[in-house]
C-alpha cells in the first residue's frame, strides 16, 4: 500500500497545479456529501411521517377487513332467522287448515302450536346485554349521517331495543315449556287430546308468549339489518380514509423528492460560488509564493 | 522521514470522522438487529394469523352444523305430537269411548292406504330421517374433530364435559339409554332399534321388519317409538348447547388472538420504524464521516503557514 502513503500524497499537493485539481475533487466531494447528508436529513424526516401513516394505515385495513368479514356473517344470520320463521310460517298454515277439522282440533295441542317456538327464546334473549351506553352513543354517532327518513326509522329501532329485547318469558316457564317439549308421557298426550281448553287456538298465555316472542323475532331481524347498514357504512368510511391516507403518502412522497431536487440546486449553487473563490484564493497564493521567489 | 505536526483543527476532524465512522458502524449494527427482531416478529404474527384461521374455519364449521340442527329440530318438533296423537286417536279403544268420531278420513284412499297404517309408516320413518340425519352430523362432527382435536382440546380444557362424543350414541348407549328405558311400556330397545339398524338386519329384512310392526305393533308401542325418537331430538338439542357453548368459547379466544395480532401490528410497524431510523442514520453518519475526511484533506492543503497580511509585508 505504499501508494497510500501520506508522504506521496503530500508531495502530490505540494505542487500548485496539483492543488488545484484536488482543491476542485474535494470541493466537488464535500458538496456532494452535504448533498447525501441534508437528502438523507430529509428522507430521516419524512419517512418517520409516512411511517406513522403507514401504521395508520395498516391498523385501518385490518379494521376493515374484520368488519366486512362480520359483515358477511350477516346476511347468513338474517337468513337463519327468516328460514327459522319459515317454518313457523309452514306449520302455522298446516294447524290452522288441521283445527277446522274435528279430528285436527284434537291431535293438535295448543302446546304443540306454541313451544316448539318459545323453548329456545333465551338464546335470542343473549342480545340484552350487547348495547352498553358508549356502543349506543357511537351507533348514535353514525345514524346522525344517514338521511333523514333511515335515520328515523334506526334511532326508532335503537330507542326499543330495551323495551323489545326483554325478558319476554320467565326463565323457570321455559325451563318447564322444554320439560314439556321433550318428556311428554303418554298421560299427558291423553290430556292434551282431552282438554277442549287447550285446543283454542289464538288464546291463553302460550299464544300471548308466541306473540310477543314473534315480536322480538322480527325485531331481531331488523335490529340486525340495521346493523349489518352500519357496518357497510363504516366500511365505506374506513374505504375513503384509507385512500386519503393513500394520497397523503404519495404526496409526502412527492414532496420528499422535490425538496431533495430543491436541495441539490441551492447546494450546487453554493459550491459554484465557494469553487469560485477558492480558485482565486489559490491562484492569488501562488502569485504571492512567486513573488516573494 | 520527517512527519508534520497536525494541527488542533486537524486532530479534531479527525475525532469527528473516526466518531461518525464508529456511529455508522454502530447503526449499521442496529440495522441488522431490527431485521432479525422484524423477522422474528414476523414469525410471529404469521403463526398467530394461521391460528386464526383455523379458529374461524373451525368456528364456522361448528356454526354451520349447529344452525343445520336448529332448523332441523324446529322442522321436527313443530310437528313432534302429531302422528302419535293421530295414533291414539284412531285407536279403537280410545275411540269407541269418544263422544266426538274420528273417522273423517275416506274409507276409499286406495289398495292398502288406510289413515292409521299411514299415521304409523309415517312415525317409522320420521324415527329413521331423525337417526340418519343424527349419524349425518356425527360424521361432520367426527371429521372435524379427527383433524383438530389438539386445537379443539387446547380451547376445551375440559370446560365441556366429553365433547368428543357429541353426537355420537352407541358409545355408551347402555347408559344413556337407562333413563328412556324405565319410561317406555316395553322395555327391549332392540325392537325399536332394528327398525334402522342395518348392522343386525339386512334392507329386505328391515322391510318384512316394518312390515311386521305395522301389523303387530300397538298404540303403545308406537308411543314407545314416539318417545325413543323424542329422547334423540333432546340429545341433539342439548349436544348443539354444548357445541354451541364450545363455539363461544372459541370465538372469545378468537377475539384474543385477533387482539393480539393488532399488538404484534404495531411491535412490527415500531421495529420497522426503528430499522429505518438506523437505516438513514448509518447513512448520515457515514456521509458526515467522509464530509470531515475531505475537510481534513482540505484542511492539509489551503492552510496558510503564515497569514497573507504578514506575507504581503515581507
Amino acid at each position: 500500500m505504499r501508494l497510500l502513503r501520506l508522504s506521496l500524497l503530500i508531495n502530490y499537493f505540494s505542487i500548485t497545479k496539483n492543488v488545484k485539481k484536488a482543491v476542485t475533487a474535494i470541493n466537488i466531494g464535500i458538496f456532494l456529501s452535504i448533498f447525501a447528508a441534508s437528502s438523507a436529513v430529509i428522507s430521516l424526516y419524512i419517512e418517520n411521517e409516512i411511517s406513522d401513516l403507514e401504521y395508520e394505515l395498516a391498523s385501518l385495513s385490518e379494521s376493515k377487513r374484520y368488519q366486512e368479514r362480520s359483515s358477511t356473517e350477516i346476511p347468513r344470520l338474517v337468513s337463519d332467522f327468516h328460514r327459522y320463521m319459515d317454518i313457523d310460517k309452514i306449520y302455522n298454515d298446516f294447524t290452522e287448515i288441521l283445527k277446522l277439522t274435528n279430528f285436527g282440533n284434537r291431535a293438535i295441542s295448543n302446546e304443540d302450536r306454541f313451544i316448539p317456538f318459545l323453548y329456545d327464546i333465551d338464546d335470542v334473549l343473549e342480545l340484552e346485554g350487547l348495547l352498553t351506553d358508549d356502543i349506543i352513543a357511537e351507533l348514535k354517532d353514525l345514524i346522525n349521517e344517514y338521511p333523514e327518513y333511515t335515520k328515523k326509522k334506526y334511532l326508532q329501532i335503537l330507542d326499543d331495543f330495551p323495551k323489545i329485547i326483554k325478558t319476554v318469558i320467565p326463565k323457570n316457564e321455559i325451563k318447564k315449556y322444554r320439560n314439556i317439549l321433550f318428556d311428554s308421557s303418554y298421560q299427558d298426550l291423553l290430556d292434551e287430546i282431552n282438554n277442549k281448553e287447550n285446543q283454542l287456538m289464538y288464546d291463553g298465555k302460550l299464544y300471548k308468549y308466541y306473540e310477543e316472542s314473534y315480536k322480538l323475532f322480527d325485531y331481531a331481524i331488523e335490529f340486525i339489518n340495521m346493523m349489518d347498514s352500519i357496518s357497510l357504512y363504516v366500511i365505506e368510511i374506513h374505504k375513503q380514509t384509507i385512500d386519503e391516507l393513500n394520497d397523503a403518502i404519495i404526496k409526502k412522497s412527492l414532496l420528499e423528492k422535490n425538496l431533495v431536487l430543491i436541495i441539490f440546486v441551492l447546494q450546487f449553487f453554493v459550491f459554484l460560488i465557494v469553487q469560485f473563490f477558492e480558485v482565486s484564493s489559490i491562484n492569488f497564493n501562488s502569485m504571492i509564493k512567486k513573488r516573494i521567489k | 522521514m520527517r512527519r508534520g505536526k497536525l494541527s488542533n483543527k486537524s486532530l479534531i476532524f479527525i475525532i469527528l470522522t473516526a466518531t461518525f465512522t464508529l456511529l455508522s458502524y454502530a447503526s449499521d449494527q442496529m440495522v441488522i438487529r431490527s431485521e432479525d427482531k422484524l423477522r422474528n416478529t414476523k414469525i410471529q404474527f404469521e403463526n398467530k394469523k394461521n391460528k386464526n384461521t383455523e379458529y374461524e374455519t373451525l368456528s364456522s364449521k361448528f356454526t354451520s352444523i349447529s344452525t343445520n340442527i336448529d332448523l332441523k329440530l324446529q322442522s321436527y318438533l313443530s310437528k313432534r305430537n302429531f302422528l302419535i296423537k293421530s295414533i291414539i286417536l284412531l285407536d279403537d279403544e280410545i275411540e269407541k269411548t269418544s263422544k266426538n268420531s274420528t273417522k273423517i278420513f275416506s274409507e276409499s284412499l286406495g289398495k292398502g292406504v288406510e289413515a292409521t297404517r299411514t299415521f304409523k309408516w309415517q312415525i317409522i320413518t320420521e324415527l329413521t330421517d331423525i337417526v340418519l340425519f343424527i349419524d349425518a352430523m356425527t360424521v361432520d362432527f367426527a371429521d372435524i374433530y379427527i383433524y383438530q382435536e389438539e386445537l379443539i382440546k387446547e380451547n376445551n380444557q375440559n370446560k365441556i364435559k366429553k365433547l368428543k362424543n357429541l353426537f355420537f350414541y352407541d358409545e355408551n348407549m347402555k347408559e344413556v339409554t337407562s333413563d328412556l328405558e324405565s319410561k317406555l311400556f316395553y322395555k327391549d330397545m332392540s325392537i325399536y332399534t332394528d327398525i334402522y339398524n342395518l348392522d343386525t338386519l339386512t334392507i329386505e329384512q328391515t322391510r318384512t321388519y316394518r312390515d311386521w310392526i305395522l301389523e303387530n305393533f300397538t298404540t303403545k308401542n308406537f308411543y314407545d317409538i314416539y318417545k325413543y325418537k323424542m329422547f334423540l331430538l333432546e340429545r341433539l338439542y342439548k349436544d348443539t348447547n354444548k357445541l354451541d357453548k364450545f363455539t363461544e368459547i372459541l370465538d372469545e379466544n378468537l377475539l384474543m388472538i385477533e387482539d393480539e395480532m393488532e399488538d404484534i401490528l404495531k411491535i412490527i410497524q415500531k421495529i420497522n420504524i426503528n430499522k429505518n431510523y438506523f437505516i438513514l442514520s448509518s447513512i448520515l453518519f457515514q456521509v458526515l464521516s467522509l464530509l470531515f475526511l475531505l475537510i481534513l484533506f482540505k484542511s492539509f492543503l489551503i492552510t496558510p503557514k503564515k497569514t497573507y497580511k504578514k506575507i504581503l509585508t515581507i
